[in-house]
């Protein structure tokens, strides 16, 4: 009987050993899991972000700024054109009409 | 102890031990399949809390984009109507420069097709009788004095008694005309015509400058 029960306890120690190499082994994985899991976030936080540029804005922008100086030019010129008969009339209507002042 | 009985309980024992390490074995088998699975969860996770932030970052660097559009478009809007509003503006100076000018123009006496002195008549008549008054005072520009003496002398045929002021009024032309207490004036100058007549007819003027365009 005593060679039962010692081959019995050399069993247990050698099952308990087995367990504990079995659960560092565990705590191993599960720590090369959370340094992985870090760095896979921290890999994301850094990465750059491509955005696609959605729009031309630079272009958009000077062709509405064009647009504004063509449309100046074209002022100037309709205005010019007009302006010698008009400031007739206008000085016209100052002398002659009802814009007496105050008294 | 027998030999039969040492035999038996060799094969017990070597049961018994085989059945504990094999215990131990599936123990230490699920130890590793729970931890291998806890680290692929730990893994997941971090790969869905990864996309998560990638997600997050590209919409916000889209808004961040979207904003700034919108931002240049609007200052390049704003300089489009400044552009605008400042030729308009430019063109509206320029054109009552001239007005101005043509006016200055008349009033020496520069201009055909107007008779200054009539003008000044006309003027002071019309101060004259809207004053009230059976004497009044001619003021006007320095260089008008002879011209304010015949037209005071015009009032008197009207009845109207007028003399011409000593002290002058610094205006493009037209007249101011006073009653003898200098308590009331009515101003017929070119100046303040122009100024009302800009008042009143400015929108109107600038639709007739620049329609159509």
């Amino acid at each position: 009987m005593p060679r039962l029960v010692e081959a019995i306890m050399e069993a247990e120690k050698e099952a308990a050993k087995i367990i504990q190499e079995a659960e560092e082994e565990a705590k191993r994985i599960i720590e090369e899991a959370e340094e992985e899991a870090k760095k896979i976030v921290e890999e994301a936080k850094n990465t750059p972000v491509e955005v696609a540029v959605m729009e031309d804005i630079e272009r958009e922008v000077k062709e509405i700024v064009d647009r504004a100086k063509v449309k100046a030019e074209e002022l100037k010129r309709v205005a010019s054109e007009r302006m010698s008969s008009l400031v007739d009339e206008v000085v016209r209507e100052v002398l002659e009409g009802e814009w007496g002042g105050s008294s | 102890m027998s030999g039969e009985e040492v035999v038996s309980v060799d094969k017990d024992s070597e049961a018994i031990v085989r059945a504990i390490l094999k215990m131990a074995e599936d123990r230490a088998n699920a130890i590793r399949k729970e931890a291998e699975k806890r680290a692929k969860e730990i893994i997941e996770s971090a790969r869905r809390e990864a996309e998560e932030i990638l997600r997050s970052r590209r919409e916000r660097a889209e808004r961040e984009m979207r904003e700034e559009i919108a931002r240049k478009r609007s200052a390049a809007e704003v300089e489009a109507n400044q552009i605008v509003l400042m030729t308009k503006s430019e063109m509206l100076r320029e054109f009552f420069r001239r007005v101005h000018e043509k006016l200055a123009a008349t009033a020496d006496g520069q201009e055909p097709g107007w008779n200054y002195e009539e003008i000044l008549t006309k003027y002071s008549l019309e101060g004259a009788k809207i004053l009230g008054e059976k004497e009044v005072f001619l003021m006007g520009r320095e260089k008008d004095g002879s011209l304010l003496e015949k037209v005071a002398k015009k009032l008197e045929k009207e009845g109207i008694k007028a003399s011409v002021d000593k002290r002058t009024v610094p205006v493009i032309g037209g007249v101011v005309v006073r009653d003898s207490g200098d308590e009331r004036r009515y101003y017929n100058t070119f100046d303040g015509r122009l100024r009302a007549y800009r008042e009143a007819k400015e929108i109107e003027l600038i639709g007739k400058l620049f329609e159509g365009v």
